[in-house]
Formats: structure tokens, sequence, C-alpha cells
């Protein structure tokens, strides 16, 4: 009875934070209900035998991802970023039926072909010894792997954000606006030319 | 008493969120972003659950490795934000007039 109670308790609040990391139109409150929301995942952690990662999901995203994600809002914010309009019911309209559709079909598939019945009654109890030998132990490849990708993750967003050069310079747009408005007596200048003289 | 099903719907509902947060966020790169942490979120989620009913740690190995890809993934995205911003003066990505030849 408890557990059910706890357990509705942290999906709610997960939902109904993720809605508002979806639905509110300022980004800082839209990063704080996604820490409220791995605030919710990580307390379903501990009910499900993991509290090694739901300690470590709270320390790596609610301490580090969020912060992270924080300090670009406030970069953004100080160098001139203004929120934008509100979005048009037609998107919202067309965004709630996709991802109702979309959502509606794998749960169709998934519930379908899954039975509660086909697990075991208990579900399992590890330690976190098992955990360290799975990591450290049988998938040790696996772990230096993640070590090349968070390396080469590092030096991709230094590459992409110290860049000496301004991009302004770099990139080769093409200005419409002044194109076109560009008339006819700024751009041409017809000179009657003496023969012999040339343009002064 | 909790069964996998529980979490099975929890995660195709923080799954279909995130989705939905994808189409309907396109004026915001940065909730963008958000959105597909709460994918990733979700199927942490399975990964986790699905180790607990089948009585396999794996399923956290994974889970584990999967939060270092998502970590990985926010800093990327966030500095491709960051060179958008400076380059367009913008996060929106809804001007149709650029898309043209």
């Amino acid at each position: 009875m408890i557990e059910q109670i706890v357990f509705y308790t942290l999906a709610t609040i997960t939902v109904l934070a993720s809605i508002c990391v979806i639905s509110l139109n300022n980004p800082i409150y839209n990063v704080l209900s996604l820490v409220v929301a791995f605030f919710g995942v990580a307390g379903l952690y501990f009910m499900l035998n993991a509290q090694f990662l739901g300690l470590s999901m709270i320390i790596i995203y609610v301490g580090a991802v969020s912060v992270f994600f924080l300090f670009v809002v406030m970069t953004l914010e100080s160098s001139g970023y203004k929120h934008e309009e509100k979005i048009s019911w037609k998107k919202k309209a067309l965004g709630i039926f996709l991802g109702t559709s979309f959502g509606a079909e794998i749960a169709s598939i998934i519930l379908l072909k899954i039975n509660a019945s086909d697990f075991p009654k208990e579900g399992g109890s590890f330690t976190l010894k098992d955990l360290a030998l799975s990591i450290f132990h049988d998938h040790v490849y696996l772990l230096e792997l993640m070590g090349i990708i968070l390396l080469v993750a590092m030096l991709g967003a230094i590459l992409i954000t110290a860049n000496k050069i301004p991009i302004q310079q770099t990139l080769k747009k093409q200005k419409a606006h002044q194109q076109n408005e560009r008339s006819r007596e700024d751009s041409v200048k017809i000179v009657k030319v003496e023969f012999g003289k040339g343009i002064k | 008493m909790i069964e996998i099903t529980h979490f099975l719907v929890l995660a195709i509902i923080l799954f279909s969120l995130g989705v939905v947060g994808v189409i309907i966020n396109t004026h915001n790169l940065i909730v963008m972003l958000l959105s597909i942490e709460l994918i990733l979120l979700a199927a942490n989620l399975l990964f986790v659950s699905f180790s607990f009913f089948t009585q396999n740690v794996e399923g956290q190995m994974f889970s584990m490795f999967l939060l270092a890809i998502s970590a990985a993934e926010a800093a990327i995205g966030l500095s491709i934000i960051l060179a958008y911003f400076k380059a367009k003066g913008t996060i929106s990505i809804n001007q149709k007039d650029q898309m043209k030849g």
C-alpha cells in the first residue's frame, strides 16, 4: 500500500514537472522543472533497488548538468537574447496530436507484448558490488569507450565555442533585405563622358 | 504491488512528452535540448525497471553509461547553441525566410 502511494506520488510529480518543462515560456523555469523531474525519477530508482544510480543521477544532473544549462541561459540573456512570442495554437495542436498518437502506438505495441506475469514475482536485489563487477570486470571495454566519448565531447565543445575568429567573418551570408532595399538612384548613375577626358 | 507495466506506462508518458516538446518548441533551442533530455530520461527509467524486474544487473550498467552519453550530448548541444547564437543572434529555428536556395 505504502509502495503504491510512493509510486503514484513520484510519478505525478515527474509527469507534472515534465509538462512544465515543455510548456513554460522562460528557459530558467524550464531547466528548474527538469531538475524536479530528475528528482522524481531518482526517487523511483530508490524504489527499484538502484540506490547508487539514484544518487549519482542527483549528483550528475541536479549538480552538474542543470548548472551547465543555467550557465548557457544566463550567457544568452546577458548577450541580448529576448523571449519570443507565444507558440501558435496550430503548432500546439499538431504537437499534441503527433505526441499522443506516437505514445499510443508505442503503448499498444509494448503493453500487448509484455505481461507482468511473465516476470519473476520478487524484483532483483543488487548490491553495489554486483554493479561494480558488471562495469569494471564484465564490460570494461564499454567503460574505456565511454571515456573516449567523454573526451571527444569535451574537445568538440571547446573547439566549437572557443573560436578565435568571430563567426560573423567566416560565415558567408546573403543579406536579402539590403539587396531589396537598394533603389536605382543609389546604385546607378548616368554620366555623359566627353571624348578624351574619361570619368573623374 | 507495483508491476512493470506501471513503470512502462510512466516511461511512455515521459517519452511522448519529450516528443511533444521537440515538436512545439521550435522557437527555443534550449527547450528542445531539454525535451531530448526527457526522452533520454524515459529510456533510462526503462533500463532500470527492466533490470529490476528481470533480476539482471546489466540494465543498471547500461543506465550508468546512458548518463555519461546524455552528459556528452548536453555539452555538445549547448556549445552548438552558443555558436548558433553568435552567428545568427537568435536561438529560434522558426525563420522560414532562411529556407531558400
